[in-house]
């Protein structure tokens, strides 16, 4: 397993290289600079603009300087704040989209579990129709929708929520909830399937033929096997609601990452975008490496055959 | 329980949340008369509070009442003293000497000296400082070439300080907006001993020192900016509010249930819902010196042509535009200066009036025809007109495309770009036709005109007439208000009436939602709003 382990390792470290070097060529590569806007800078300005944030050296020379100051952690200055350097905003914006990210995660996996598990258990009948219900409806409307309309019912009709921004626990239950929606569906859907497809094999059978009691069969033996699709999808998931929702973070004023990564698209704010793409990949990657050691533990068959899947 | 009671209970909740949600909304709790001051900034977190380095509305709204300049602005746009007590103008309209009031102090306590000026101006201009709207201080004499690095010595730009309280500026060549252009935020002054001592000071609240009638007191990056009144600012008496709140949601959705909860005192409100709030009278509409037209690239045919142009201008419906798919408020415009800024003498707009029928269908069709005559073509050409993604740029293109159609029958296909790689292809002059929009940075036309100069670097229309370049380069140095502003008016009729370089559409207008009980804010067409004696009655 070590060995296992560590060529995954090597690997990641490998695509974390490509996928830098990549957005660099690509993002260099895309018409428009920072400075392309309708306000009238003069070409002195603009000349001394450039000089000001190293742009105006040749592209390979960039390249170098940025990778020597990875090295060094050092992620560079952003053209979004003067005020603070892209270390800083990272350290200020990314615990809250992971904060949030974390709880509307929570309530993903045990909402979109539990109703998956109803739902298999209760298949074709009212549990399982609820629970399809409701994960039709959080995949199918958008999450911007749903904040507003949340917005709209418990902060404005009822006013026990706030509108916006961060601060109380109160500030994290309308975002973290219009976050959890969709992954709560997606997960309620895949954990009914994976449920229904194990709760039919020959073990099961053999077991309660055996004497087991229903709980002891569903708890002891098929959740853990429904789980591992599950699991799988939870890295990608998580990294995914983990730096944050553009929308979310937009709609309810979050002082979060997610939304500036996004901004910083269209905004060509290069050392923001490389930024972007190395936390955003380092915690994919991370994410990813994690589910390969808990597929090992979960699954025995990994762990004896060395990884080939 | 049983699965016919829990349906059951399922049943009742859903039935309830269901009344609730229909039951219109519940009253906001009133709130308390607090002279707190809650304002939302669109445009979300600022990327620096030095003056020099804003180059937005929304950090330019907070610096605004972070500082002060030589002069200020009152309730009607007039000049009024501001750290400087009185000025003199030199005949020839190039030197301009302030006395400054003794009694002007920083947030720190230090007094503000001519020399503060001096300091702050200097250090905008450097080479290396990376100011954005630098060239707003390249009236003053040498400052352009200091900019640029050809003058190394900064006493050779014009601005002197004559002693601690007496400043001197000397311009190379007159410009009678000069002093309305020393309140915008480019221009404020900063504290010299904490700029040399922590060129940081900017970063934080704690060392942020500033001489306007408001200090920084929080600055929670991402989230709110706290501001509360200078207890050294000269003119404390005339500030009324304890405190400003500036959020900084970007969702104008949200922005306005925060309004509705009563969250928040001054927001923009989405565009959609405009012509409502309008049309019930709960909105505040001003008009923005930002002018929206088409440009045609006046270099690439068929719009070499003049009767081309004037055919594609005049076809189109403005009037119909504004008042039934904007509704916003905005102005539909029959020359190119927007309505509301100033000529000098008074509002450019309404000196030059109209210049063209809006609409004029039959006009256009005829210029149609001998355009076409001219180029030697039987039929207009395929023409794609490029269009950001934006919206606002890309409902005009929408629009005139569709009267086009109508009016001229001719099919013009639309090409939709990202916002910066369309403006990147405008400048490159890589386009055909395009609506663009353009604001002026301080009141005055002449800031406009400019741009349609020959070999100007923004004039992307690539719009070349002598006689336009000799009116306004007399413009730019006529000492006499009314001469200049005849000579931009003439400028301008050249450009529209007798070459129609582009079809311009309206002019913009800011439409805001303010909390009624709100009183004594200042707007204005250009500059950012001034809170200064702004106050809530009960």
């Amino acid at each position: 397993m070590a060995a296992y382990l560590a060529r995954r390792l090597f690997l990641s470290l490998l695509t974390f290289w490509v996928i830098i070097t990549v957005t660099f060529i690509l993002m260099h590569s895309i018409p428009g600079d920072p400075f392309a806007s309708e306000a009238r800078i003069s070409p002195q300005a603009l000349a001394n603009l450039r000089r000001f944030y190293g742009l105006d050296q040749p592209l390979p020379v960039q390249y170098l300087k940025y990778i020597f100051n990875l090295l060094r952690l050092d992620l560079g200055r952003s053209l979004r704040s003067e005020v603070r350097d892209i270390n800083r905003i990272i350290a200020d914006g990314l615990p809250v989209s992971a904060l949030l990210g974390l709880e509307a995660l929570l309530l993903a996996v045990l909402g979109g579990v539990t109703l998956g598990i109803l739902a298999a258990l209760g298949h074709n009948r009212l549990p399982d129709h609820v629970s399809i219900g409701t994960a039709v409806v959080g995949i199918s409307v958008p999450s911007f929708i749903l904040a507003t309309l949340l917005i709209d019912v418990f902060a404005v009709r009822l006013g026990i929520l706030p509108v916006s921004q961060w601060g109380t626990w109160r500030h994290t239950l309308l975002p973290a909830f219009s976050l959890a929606l969709a992954p709560l569906a997606y997960l309620a859907r895949l954990t009914r399937s994976s449920m229904l497809e194990e709760l039919s094999q020959d073990y099961v059978r053999a077991a309660t033929a055996r004497g087991l009691s229903r709980a002891r069969v569903v708890v002891g033996h098929t959740l853990r096997n429904a789980l591992l699709p599950v699991v799988t999808v939870l890295g990608p998931l998580s990294a995914g609601i983990l730096t944050g929702s553009f929308i979310i973070e937009n709609i309810f004023g979050i002082p979060g990452i997610g939304k500036i990564f996004v901004l910083s698209i269209s905004d060509r704010d290069y050392p923001l975008i490389l930024a972007g793409v190395v936390v955003y990949s380092a915690l994919l990657l991370l994410a990813n490496f994690l589910v390969d050691v808990a597929y090992s533990t979960l699954d025995p068959r990994i762990r004896v055959l060395g990884g080939a899947r | 329980m049983q699965s016919g009671s829990r349906t059951k209970v399922a049943v009742l909740m859903l039935v309830a949340a269901a009344f609730l949600a229909a039951s219109g909304s519940w009253p906001a709790g009133a709130a308390p008369v607090r002279q707190v001051l809650r304002v939302n900034l669109d445009g979300g977190e600022p990327a620096s509070l030095d003056p020099p380095l804003i180059d937005n509305r929304a950090a330019g709204t907070v610096s605004k009442q972070l500082f002060e300049g030589l002069v200020r602005l009152d309730k009607d746009g007039k000049v009024i003293p501001g750290v400087a007590e009185r000025w003199q103008v030199s005949p020839d309209g190039r030197v301009y000497t302030f006395n400054l009031r003794r009694n002007a102090r920083w947030s720190n306590g230090d007094p503000v000296t001519a020399g503060d000026f001096v300091y702050s101006y200097i250090r905008a201009l450097g080479p290396r400082f990376g100011a954005p709207l630098v060239d707003n201080l390249f009236f003053i004499a040498s400052a352009e070439d200091f900019n640029g690095g050809k003058v190394t010595d900064a006493a050779q730009v014009g601005i002197k300080a004559v002693d601690d309280f007496t400043l001197e500026i000397r311009l190379h060549t007159p410009a009678a907006f000069f002093l309305s252009l020393l309140s915008f935020f480019s221009m404020m002054p900063v504290n010299p001993r904490a700029d040399r001592a922590n060129p940081r000071w900017k970063n934080e609240a704690a060392t942020f020192v500033s001489n306007g009638p408001f200090r920084l007191a929080q600055w929670v990056h991402e989230q709110r900016i706290v501001l509360e009144p200078n207890p050294n600012y000269w003119a404390r008496d005339k500030v009324r509010l304890e405190s400003i709140e500036f959020t900084l949601v970007t969702s104008r959705t949200t922005a306005y249930q925060m309004f509705q909860t009563g969250q928040s005192d001054i927001i923009d409100p989405p565009t959609e819902l405009n012509a409502r709030l309008i049309a019930e009278k709960r909105a505040i509409i001003k008009p923005q010196a930002r002018t929206y037209f088409v440009r045609f690239n006046n270099k690439v045919s068929p719009f070499t042509n003049v009767n081309i142009r004037k055919a594609l201008s005049l076809a189109i419906n403005r009037e119909a535009y504004t008042k039934r798919v904007l509704q916003g408020g905005q102005i539909s415009l029959r020359g190119f200066i927007p309505h509301g800024l100033s000529s000098g003498t008074g509002d450019f707009r309404k000196q030059a009036g109209d210049l063209y029928k809006d609409g004029d269908v039959v006009r256009a069709r005829e210029h149609l025809q001998s355009g076409l005559r001219e180029l030697g073509l039987s039929s207009f050409p395929q023409v794609t007109m490029r269009a950001s993604a934006r919206e606002d740029t890309r409902r005009i293109a929408e629009f005139v495309q569709a009267q086009w159609r109508q009016a001229l029958r001719i099919q013009v296909t639309i090409e939709v770009m990202e916002q910066r790689a369309f403006v990147a292809a405008v400048r490159a002059k890589d386009y055909v036709v395009a609506p663009f929009s353009t604001g002026a940075d301080y009141d005055d036309a002449a800031n406009l005109m400019g741009q349609f100069k020959t070999g100007d670097f923004f004039n992307f229309t690539q719009y070349s007439n002598p006689e336009y370049d000799r009116l306004i380069t007399a413009a730019d140095r006529e000492t006499n208000p009314q001469r200049r502003t005849q000579l931009m008016i003439d400028a301008e009729k050249i450009l529209i009436q007798q070459d129609m370089a582009i079809a311009p559409m309206y002019t913009n207008t800011v439409v805001v939602l303010q909390n009624p009980k709100l009183k004594n804010v200042f707007r204005y067409v250009v500059f950012e709003d001034d809170y200064r004696e702004a106050f809530f009655e009960p």
